[in-house]
């Protein structure tokens, strides 16, 4: 009986676009369901640090000196992927553009780990395990809703992992290149995708080897991926070049970096001392445990142990190693004092003068949680059949989502995202956290400069109505020198503020206590954390008139000199006597 | 039917002339109304609401032509009327050979006359106002002018009185002789013109009615120059005929559109590039100019390359460049010095990223290939003649290695016209040739010693003499795979609307040194990822100057080879475009080529080609909006911008690039910090860093895909390679000035290819 072929139906094209489709809804409900929990339901509040890139990339377009320079020495891909959402209002206001930006980071993310769980585990139900397991994790959909680096990261991590996947299992030689690529997007996000270039070109001639290239074509393939790897640590070279005039200035201040170019200095003092190498590993794995739940990281673990052994597949392994890298790599950035990370327990909140209960960037470990899922999936893929498998397979898989489960609740409704209400970070800017010095800013802003140290100001920048390009801040650093010597001469509104260090802090609040100054200012507003002084325009006028000075060309008196250019007014000024009674 | 029978004034109507048909043959027929065309009179008479002097009309014609050896038709053309001309006409037709003719929808005289001309059979066409009386004498004696005129016109003897004489005379000088340059009564109401003229002159698309039919045939009969006589005719019309306001709008008319027709004459002037000759004459039909064997007209042609067309649109589009530049500063209040720095960023970031997007469209679309069953279950009866054409100048080292692969042609012989095309002053290589002892198909044709001694008028020279239905061109040096005749012939008979095929290029010498090796990397993206992508994607190309596979009538209908253009193959490329025949397709089969292997030999053949770029833009661009219209959209006119000047342009935005990066990273000179500041120092820097990034990586990318492994690192250098090509266009342009259509030959040496290239 002639059989026919069968034929393309609806059923079957449904079948291709289901899952994906499936996948983005659950993408979203997850990930609208935690931000909305986070933003009108229970707020841990937000790191600090997700407050500044924000205003990082909002500033590269709109501030007394925008450009590529604001972009600090932070790793810039992320501010690049905020602009747009920072720009619009409406989200930068109501701190969702991090959460626009990002979902569609989560998405991807997701999708790729369902791919690579695929892949690896050879049914499409582990895939929708693993990514079940990803998405429960409160972690990873906290820090999609806040504008920080990680998830950015572990969407690039999984796209190198996937791509290379993909070209062992028989892909063209641009899935390698791609996966190359992938490398500088990870360097991009995060610094910590350093620790992949010397790791991945090794991988990717031995894996050409593998494949039947020949040593030739193994070599010219390395170059090319060498080039296309490096490419992200080229752009930052030149960017150090630029504006620290070292090209090395990254590596030099650390993986904690200031986000500011007028501050690339060296921040060690936060990185706690952890010279035993144990030490390292420990910490490492506190962190990674608080952020995946205990039972989970062990379970999986365990899972991922066991597929080391279980699926002897060259290739299988070779991603359940490579899905090892993260955590291995913030170990030894941990050893050699490239990051400094801190969790209860190992004594280093107190020796900082933190307390005991003191969480500072454990986040980094997030992307560790890739070796526990993707282990666990193997495992489970690389069971034999039989009932006896079927029942492991099962009990397994339940205590896995059952692990991530009760990890979810504890941290969302228990715990209440604790990790995060005692983060150091988030402790630093509970100052500009209050309401009150929001509205202070409002009320005195009367539409010319606003000097402020912007260490203590990144909140208060987003959450204020002041314009951003009329703050005068560290940031601004073509300008916030001339300011700090004579602030009567540019700024309208002075804040001082009264904890925090910094060299511009403690120079203003210097300044702030001198004659002159107090001549030219009146204090409006006294708190322990700040004061406000407003200028005192008749004072100025006068000394102007006294002087002869034309008074137009003095920005705080002429608000339509915005911005002035600091080359050409301030010679000006400097060239007549100066404006000191 | 005969002549014979139309000499008795009779009507020659399609029903005489459809019964003759049934006795004759077809040829016959044909002629017989040739014939009978040449002794007919089309009388023309517009009409509007004009009833009560069409009987007067008809009689007069009839008086007229009665006893005469011509045979006459009366066509009214109706515009419009309702005085039941209509009816009336059709009734006359019993008694007069009359047509009625109504207008559509478009009012007007110059309408009417336009119909009835379109409707007309005749030889000679006659325009006639209906109220206007002429003497029968006066008639024939304008009759009998055409003989030695193309035009005659009427001009009017007497008028009623003498202020109408005196202001008549005025308009006359006014709008005849000053304007229009024309000694003749513009408004006459008679005029005799003979009709095959009308054939040769076509019109503005926009034809202005305002102005009357008449006045601009008088006006481009005047600018083609044929003769127009104007002769003294006492005729006679009614005065004030549609009332004394009624003679007011007519003139005015004319004269507000005379005004129009002068505006036009001015910019014509001023701005030539916009208003293409009217017919566009490509090329002069038979291919017979033996005197330089440039068979495109003149306009098609880089013989007189700067011509006022180019001056005039480049004076403009500095213009233009300068208004917009002005525009900005004001606008934003940067420097001239910042916004020009932006705009030249801005360009280079749009050629990176249009070479990104054809790249990806030539890996996303593989080129189709003929499998080797395809190939063997040909029978060689079907396959077509082809003819291989190979100029060669001083090439005498090369003949053994060209012998040796035409011989060994997987083609069967007999179907292989193969041309060598030598020089007359090169008696080596002639020498050479003979001495190989070639076979009957070979044959050798000696180009004549005349100007230009260029590659495209040898082609010009053997396209003659060749009688395949494939065209196909080899370069002395390069060696096609065996198979490639065989894979052409097939993939034109599998696609017989492709009108021509690209074949890609490889280099058999690509590690001879540094050089070759940089080469072969520019060669490799381009013809492997870039001409593809182009292709594919149906734009204008540069084709290849050999190896690319031509249906006969493709380049018979574009007029053949510029043989005044250095890099032929980039015209004649845009030039078949342009004819509609579209970007042809890719051929999966590989020609290896020598690369130059010296800086200077190098440089010689850049600055041919760059220079060979910069004429095809001037010439293609002679018409810039006739340009845009063949090549049917903004988008293809946009990539032809990109492709051909942009070529030359990137070339130069580079060198400039790097050069100010140096300057500006060595002397932090003032006016750099001024033209490289904000927002433009972050896009020249994005430029310099991601395009040059972008280039070099295309770069490897294609050598590694064609396993050039061992070239891959060389393509790290790509940036000495364009600093290179940056200073061959400056000496093309040059050239271009000092030496515009002289060959500069790249010489070849000797090489001996490694067996499996191509044998």
């Amino acid at each position: 009986m002639l059989r026919l072929p069968p034929r393309k139906t609806m059923r079957s094209k449904w079948c291709n676009v289901r899952w994906p489709i499936s996948l983005f809804a659950l993408v979203a409900i997850c990930d609208v369901a935690m931000f909305s929990y986070l933003r009108f339901g229970f707020s841990p509040g937000w790191p600090s640090d997700s407050l500044a890139h924000e205003l990082n990339a909002r500033m590269m377009v709109d501030s007394l000196t925008p450009g590529f320079s604001q972009l600090g020495f932070w790793p810039p891909l992320l501010h690049v992927l905020l602009l747009p959402a920072a720009f619009s209002d409406v989200l930068y206001a109501s701190d969702s553009a991090g959460f626009v930006t990002l979902f569609p980071v989560l998405y991807v993310a997701s999708y790729l780990l369902f791919r690579i769980a695929e892949t690896v585990g050879g049914n499409r139900r582990y895939a929708w395990l693993a990514v079940l397991l990803f998405l429960m994790n409160p972690f990873v959909l906290y820090f999609s809703a806040a504008a920080m680096t990680e998830m950015v990261f572990i969407a690039a991590f999984f796209g190198f992992l996937y791509t290379w996947l993909r070209w062992m299992e028989g892909g063209g030689d641009g899935w390698v290149m791609s996966s190359a690529l992938l490398v500088s997007v990870m360097f991009l996000s995060r610094y910590e995708g350093i620790v992949m270039i010397p790791l991945c070109l090794p991988l990717f001639f031995g894996s050409a080897l593998y494949k039947g290239a020949s040593i030739r074509q193994a070599l010219a393939l390395l170059l090319m991926c060498a080039v296309l790897s490096t490419v992200g640590l080229g752009c930052v070279f030149i960017y150090g070049l630029y504006y620290g005039g070292d090209p090395f200035a990254f590596l030099s201040i650390g993986v904690r970096s200031s986000s500011n170019v007028s501050v690339a200095k060296v921040v060690s003092r936060l990185i706690p001392t952890q010279e035993h190498a144990l030490f390292s590993w420990k910490t490492g794995v506190e962190a990674a445990k608080y952020l995946s739940g205990t039972a989970f990281w062990y379970v999986g673990c365990f899972a991922g142990a066991c597929a080391l052994f279980a699926a002897w597949n060259v290739k299988r392994i070779a991603v359940l190693l490579l899905a090892a890298v993260p955590f291995v790599s913030i170990v030894l950035l941990i050893a050699i004092h490239r990051a400094g990370i801190v969790v209860p327990g190992l004594g280093l909140g107190e020796e900082n003068g933190w307390g005991p209960n003191a969480f500072h960037n454990t986040r980094y470990l997030l992307p560790a949680i890739a070796f526990p899922i993707i282990g666990s999936v193997l495992y489970i893929g690389s069971m034999r059949p039989g009932i006896a498998s079927r029942v492991a397979r099962l009990a397994l898989s339940v205590a896995l989502l059952a692990t991530s489960a009760w990890h979810l609740l504890d941290v969302t409704l228990v715990n209440r995202f604790w990790i995060i209400r005692n983060d150091v970070t988030r402790v630093d800017a509970r100052w500009s956290m209050d309401p009150t010095s929001r509205s202070l800013f409002d009320r005195y802003y009367d539409y010319g400069f606003m000097l402020v140290p912007r260490y203590f100001s990144e909140v208060v920048m987003i959450r204020s109505r002041v314009p951003i390009r009329a703050y005068i801040h560290e940031g601004t650093y073509r300008h916030i020198r001339q300011a700090l010597r004579e602030p009567w001469l540019f700024a309208r509104t002075v804040v001082v503020n009264y904890k925090g260090n910094g060299s511009e802090i403690e120079y203003l609040r210097f300044v702030a206590d001198t004659d002159t100054f107090r001549s030219y200012y009146t204090e409006v507003y006294r708190d322990p954390s700040f004061a406000v002084f407003k200028l005192n325009e008749q004072a100025l006028r006068r000394a102007a008139q006294q002087l002869g000075y034309d008074t137009s060309s003095i920005p705080s008196l002429q608000t339509s000199l915005t911005p002035w250019n600091p080359d050409t007014i301030y010679r000006e000024l400097r060239e007549t006597k100066r404006l000191t009674p | 039917m005969s002549a014979s029978r139309l000499t008795d004034g009779t009507l020659l109507d399609a029903t005489a002339l459809n019964s003759a048909a049934d006795e004759l043959t077809l040829t016959q027929y044909a002629e017989a109304v040739e014939e009978a065309s040449e002794h007919l009179v089309s009388v023309i008479v517009p009409v509007e609401n004009d009833k009560r002097y069409l009987q007067g009309c008809f009689d007069r014609l009839a008086g007229t032509f009665a006893g005469s050896t011509y045979a006459y038709e009366i066509l009214v053309v109706d515009d419009h009327s309702t005085d039941g001309t209509e009816e009336f006409v059709r009734a006359s037709a019993k008694s007069f050979p009359v047509r009625y003719i109504g207008l559509k929808n478009a009012r007007g005289r110059a309408r009417s006359i336009k119909a009835g001309l379109d409707a007309s059979t005749g030889a000679v066409v006659v325009v006639i106002d209906p109220h206007l009386r002429c003497p029968r004498d006066s008639f024939w004696d304008m009759f009998a002018a055409l003989g030695s005129a193309q035009i005659v016109v009427a001009n009017r003897a007497k008028y009623p009185f003498r202020a109408y004489t005196f202001f008549s005379y005025i308009y006359r000088w006014i709008f005849g002789r000053v304007m229009l340059w024309v000694e003749a009564d513009v408004r006459s109401g008679l005029k005799m013109f003979r009709r095959s003229l009308l054939q040769s002159l076509r019109f503005d698309p926009q034809f202005d009615p305002r102005l009357g039919f008449d006045i601009l045939l008088l006006y481009h009969a005047r600018r083609v120059g044929w003769t127009i006589r104007s002769m003294r005719v006492p005729y006679s019309r009614p005065l004030f005929h549609h009332g004394v306001l009624g003679a007011f709008p007519p003139r005015i008319s004319l004269a507000v559109g005379v005004v129009h027709l002068n505006i036009r004459r001015v910019l014509r002037t001023l701005f030539p590039f916009l208003y293409p000759p009217e017919p566009v004459e490509y090329f002069t039909e038979g291919f017979t100019n033996l005197n330089d064997y440039l068979f495109l007209s003149p306009t098609q042609s880089a013989k007189g390359h700067i011509t006022p067309e180019s001056i005039s649109l480049a004076i403009v589009g500095s213009l233009v460049f300068v208004l917009c530049v002005a525009a900005l500063k004001w606008a934003t209040g940067s420097a001239v010095i910042t916004i020009f720095a932006l705009s030249i960023s801005i360009m280079y970031i749009v050629l990176v990223l249009f070479k990104l997007f054809i790249m990806c469209v030539s890996i996303a679309h593989p080129t189709e290939e003929v499998a080797p069953e395809d190939l063997s279950a040909v029978d060689d009866a079907d396959l077509p003649v082809v003819s291989v054409m190979i100029p060669l100048y001083k090439e005498r080292e090369i003949i053994p290695q060209i012998f040796q692969y035409l011989l060994d042609f997987d083609y069967p012989q007999d179907k292989l016209d193969i041309i060598f095309i030598l020089e007359s002053t090169d008696a080596e290589t002639a020498q050479a040739f003979l001495e190989m002892h070639p076979p009957a198909h070979f044959k050798a044709l000696l180009s004549p010693d005349v100007q230009p001694k260029t590659k495209p008028k040898a082609m010009n020279v053997a396209f003659k003499v060749a009688r395949g239905d494939i065209l196909v061109i080899f370069d002395a040096e390069v060696i096609p795979e065996r198979d490639q005749l065989k894979k052409a012939a097939v993939m034109f008979q599998r696609h017989p609307e492709a009108m021509y095929l690209h074949s890609k290029m490889d280099v058999y010498n690509a590690k001879t040194n540094w050089i070759t090796r940089l080469y072969t990397g520019e060669f490799c993206y381009f013809y492997h990822y870039f001409l593809p992508g182009l292709v594919h994607s149906n734009y204008a190309v540069p084709i290849s100057g050999h190896s690319t596979y031509f249906r006969r009538q493709v380049i018979e209908r574009v007029g053949a080879w510029d043989a005044y253009n250095v890099a032929e193959d980039c015209d004649i490329g845009v030039r078949i475009y342009r004819k509609g025949f579209g970007s042809g397709m890719m051929l999966e089969s590989h020609t290896w080529e020598q690369s130059t292997t010296t800086i200077p030999t190098w440089v010689r053949q850049r600055t041919r080609w760059i220079q060979g770029f910069i004429q095809t833009s001037i010439v293609q661009m002679r018409y810039p909006f006739l340009l845009k219209r063949e090549l049917k959209s903004w988008k293809n006119f946009a990539v032809f911008l990109f492709l051909v000047p942009g070529n030359v342009l990137l070339n130069i935005l580079n060198l400039m690039q790097w050069l100010m990066f140096t300057l500006w990273h060595t002397t932090h000179a003032p006016f750099l910090q001024i033209a490289y500041s904000g927002v433009t120092l972050y896009l020249s820097t994005f430029c310099f860093l991601v395009g040059n990034f972008m280039f070099t990586f295309y770069s490897m990318f294609a050598l590694y895909r064609r396993k050039h492994y061992a070239i891959v690192p060389w393509g790290i250098l790509s940036f000495v390679y364009w600093i290179m090509l940056g200073v061959a266009t400056v000496r093309s342009a040059l050239h271009l000035f000092l030496h515009p259509h002289k060959w500069d030959k790249t010489s070849h040496a000797a090489v001996t290819p490694k067996k499996n290239h191509a044998f």
